[in-house]
């Protein structure tokens, strides 16, 4: 009798003790993932597909999953956490234990009455973790992130209603909502005309941009217009829209950051490093600041002037108009330059799309300068000046500053500085994460650490993360790295790659901009065509480039431009926008 | 009697004529006059295009201890200035004015008016200048704050230094043979024109 209560409970233990382990685990960490999936085609970084099935035999199975190319499945489940197909009623935990567990990464629509049936569900199933939702009511979003115990692996705020606008930053105020909620993801209607300058915009501010398509040439459009998702209604579309990116390259051009300005022919974190990474064609400048006894915000990397003026002074216990008396000096002899303040770098900028990543050093992540009023002041002076709205994020290597961010300004994306997969913490040695950094060697746990400190991601290149990029895709993480000494950064799956030689890239291609939309038969049945392009510069050159005749009808033809160019090793290729032409 | 108001007369006439001989500055019971010191700007008023720099001087007929002037202005960030001895440089910010008071031992002695404005055609170099090294290439791009007709005209005053140029961009190539100095360059537009120097030799 005694031996049989031992073993009635031996078992009792094997079967509940791991599931107690399990529901630990699986609201912290997302144990278990789904690799995102991908086809053979030409393109750096593979935009991520999301079948919206409208019949529940539409998701792909068995051998069809793996050559759909479909990495995400999109359903909208009722209050009874229920999806109504058109060919069949499923509990959503049935589907997902049917259909897509360890196949698709499941994203649920929600609204204001499924949201808390949602969160419930997730309560009672440990298992979903690794999972995104979706919205186009910021409330419903907003829910989700208060919600301990609801993780998902990122939010996707869906404006398929909203009418894109021409000019690049309308485009901000959905950035800022959707900053607020923590949705790392933007979806947008596919076929609105101007939704190649949300996309590009977008990328530029580290959002993953989805474009809901209806059709194939619609699917092709979003491609080549730089959508970093699609959301398709017919697996096919994805599929056939890939085949025509079998070249190798970009389909919109990659960011590129001049890494503390230019820094070939100037002074790091200088007026002139800055107003050149203008002149260049960089898209983006990043430059460090730093805060000094008047409560002012200055450029600098160090927290001292040593390295960069030679005069031993640290800044937080200096003036501005004391700094000012020392010259930068890597070209002190030729620039007489100071260290500029905040505000000199905003006037340089703000009337150009040049945006700023602003790296927050500040005392090297020291508390107190944060109880001095640091961030206060930084914002303040952002703030001041509203021609600067959407120009500018953050990056950090140090928690004090991400947290008040977040309390401040949680309108403003901050990308965590991380050191590569298997990195370490930080590159001073002060550990501000509480050691939740160690265990980010694998994609789940990192997501998870950049899910609670609503971060997005920043490192240091290394190789791994060109095998890693696609998944922190799938879940609304933009993969930007730094530093490069060369262009190796194009064979990479990049989105913004910081560089010591940003310049480098001035007068590669970024842009197709033919100036008449005419085509003879010869040069469509040839496959080549001479068309006006523009360098990251804007320098605007003709280029003879590929064909890519995507559909035909008659005098009409829509077709892609596909340019290569060797820039230094590297191999460079990029496509044009879709692109309806009149044959002659 | 007479002794007595003669000697009044004396009185009087000596203590106006002492009273006459004092100036308001210099402060009474004075028997010579103190000479004035006379304490001016080189420009009572200075035009600052943005990013441009100028000095102004003190000037003094006595030898001025340097150290007891002092500068100070009403709005740091249209204009940014430093005291090297007597000369004040500076350095436009910002479109806008500011006043800067300069005052010797606390009392104010002279008041200098700053407009800064914005040049019509300048190039994206906040120092007007570019520092390169021999075989290398940059791009600068020229800013001009109307539309204006015509073609940008870029020069250079090198034969060492290639300036290809497609609008308000200039790539600027620096031959290796070119030797190290500093060479004027320009870029003209619409009937203004912004000069700038090519700096070769780090």
């Amino acid at each position: 009798m005694k031996k049989n209560i031992i073993a009635l409970f031996l078992i009792l233990a094997i079967i509940f003790i791991p599931s107690v382990t399990l529901t630990a685990n699986a609201r912290s960490v997302f144990s278990q993932y789904t690799t995102a999936r991908t086809l053979t085609s030409g393109l750096n970084l593979q935009p991520t597909a999301v079948l919206e099935p409208e019949n529940y035999s539409d998701i792909p199975s068995g051998s069809q999953v793996q050559s759909s190319g479909i990495t995400s499945v999109l359903v909208t489940p009722n209050s009874d956490m229920d999806v109504e197909f058109k060919d069949k009623t499923v509990s959503f935990t049935d589907l997902f234990d049917a259909k897509l567990r360890r196949l698709f990464i499941p994203v649920l629509r929600l609204t204001a009455e499924t949201v808390e049936p949602f969160i419930q569900m997730l309560k009672n199933t440990y298992y979903i973790a690794d999972i995104v939702v979706l919205s186009s009511d910021v409330k419903v979003l907003d829910a989700i992130r208060k919600d301990s115990v609801a993780t998902v692996a990122n939010s996707v705020y869906d404006l398929t209603d909203v009418t894109l606008l021409s000019d690049r930053y309308t485009n901000w105020q959905y950035i800022a909502e959707a900053n607020k909620v923590y949705a790392n993801t933007v979806m947008f209607n596919g076929s609105e005309e101007n939704f190649p300058v949300a996309a590009e915009y977008l990328s530029a501010m580290c959002k993953v941009c989805w474009a809901k398509t209806n059709s194939l040439t619609e699917t092709v459009s979003a491609i080549a217009s730089g959508a970093t998702g699609v959301v398709v209604k017919n697996a096919d579309y994805f599929k056939d829209a890939m085949a025509y990116f079998s070249k190798k390259g970009f389909a919109k051009a990659q960011n590129v950051a001049a890494h503390r300005g230019i820094t070939s022919y100037a002074n790091e974190n200088s007026l002139t490093a800055v107003s050149s990474a203008i002149s260049e064609g960089a898209t983006h400048a990043e430059i460090d600041i730093q805060f000094t006894h008047d409560k002012n915000i200055v450029i600098s990397h160090d927290s001292t002037v040593n390295r960069t003026t030679g005069v031993n002074a640290s800044i937080e216990p200096t003036t501005v108009s004391h700094l000012k008396t020392f010259t930068l000096k890597d070209y002190s002899a030729k620039y007489e330059e100071a260290i500029p303040t905040l505000e000199e770098v905003i006037d340089a900028v703000s009337d150009t799309d040049l945006i700023l990543i602003i790296e927050l050093k500040l005392e090297d992540g020291r508390t107190q300068v944060v109880n001095k009023g640091a961030i206060e002041k930084f914002l303040e002076i952002m703030r001041a000046h509203p021609e600067m709205d959407g120009k500018w994020f953050c990056i950090t290597f140090f928690r004090p500053y991400a947290d008040k961010m977040r309390e401040l300004a949680p309108e403003i994306s901050v990308g965590f500085l991380g050191a590569g997969a298997s990195g370490y913490e930080n590159d001073q040695g002060i550990r501000t994460w509480d050691g939740e950094w160690t265990g980010m060697s694998n994609i789940s746990s990192k997501i998870a650490f950049m899910h609670k400190f609503r971060m997005v991601l920043d490192e240091t290149y290394t190789s791994e993360l060109n095998t890693t990029a696609q998944d922190y895709l799938a879940r609304g993480y933009l993969q930007n790295s730094w530093t490069f000494n060369n262009l190796n950064h194009f064979n990479s799956k990049l989105n913004i790659a910081t560089s010591n030689v940003a310049e480098q890239c001035s007068m590669l291609i970024k842009e197709f901009t033919p100036t008449e939309y005419q085509i003879t038969s010869q040069e469509l049945a040839s496959g080549k065509l001479k068309v006006m392009t523009e360098n990251y510069c804007g320098w605007r050159v003709e280029r003879t480039c590929d064909v890519i005749t995507v559909s035909k009808e008659g005098n009409k033809v829509q077709i892609l431009l596909y340019y290569n160019e060797t820039a230094g090793s590297v191999s460079y290729g990029l496509y044009s926008q879709l692109m309806t032409y009149e044959i002659i | 009697m007479k002794k007595l108001y003669l000697l009044a007369i004396i009185t009087a006439l000596v203590c106006v004529f002492s009273l006459y001989g004092c100036t308001p500055t210099e402060g009474g019971g004075s028997d010579t006059p103190a000479p004035k010191q006379e304490i001016t700007l080189t420009k009572s008023e200075v035009t600052l295009v943005k990013g441009q720099s100028d000095t102004v001087t003190v000037v003094s007929e006595k030898k001025l201890d340097t150290l007891s002037l002092k500068w100070s202005c009403s709005n740091d960030n249209v204009v940014f200035y430093k005291k090297e001895g007597v000369n004040l440089q500076l350095k436009g910010l910002a479109e806008g004015e500011a006043i800067l008071t300069l005052k010797m031992s606390g009392k104010e002695i002279a008041t200098l008016k700053v407009n800064v404005v914005m040049a019509d055609l300048t190039v994206r170099l906040p120092e007007g200048k570019i520092v390169l090294s021999k075989g290398s290439t940059a791009t600068v791009q020229a800013h001009s704050i109307k539309e204006g007709s015509g073609d940008y005209v870029w020069q250079v005053s090198c034969d060492g230094i290639t300036v290809e140029s497609q609008g308000k961009i200039a790539r600027i190539t620096v031959s290796d043979t070119c030797p190290d100095g500093e060479y004027d360059a320009t870029v003209t537009y619409s009937g203004n024109t912004c000069t700038f120097k090519i700096i070769i030799g780090k």
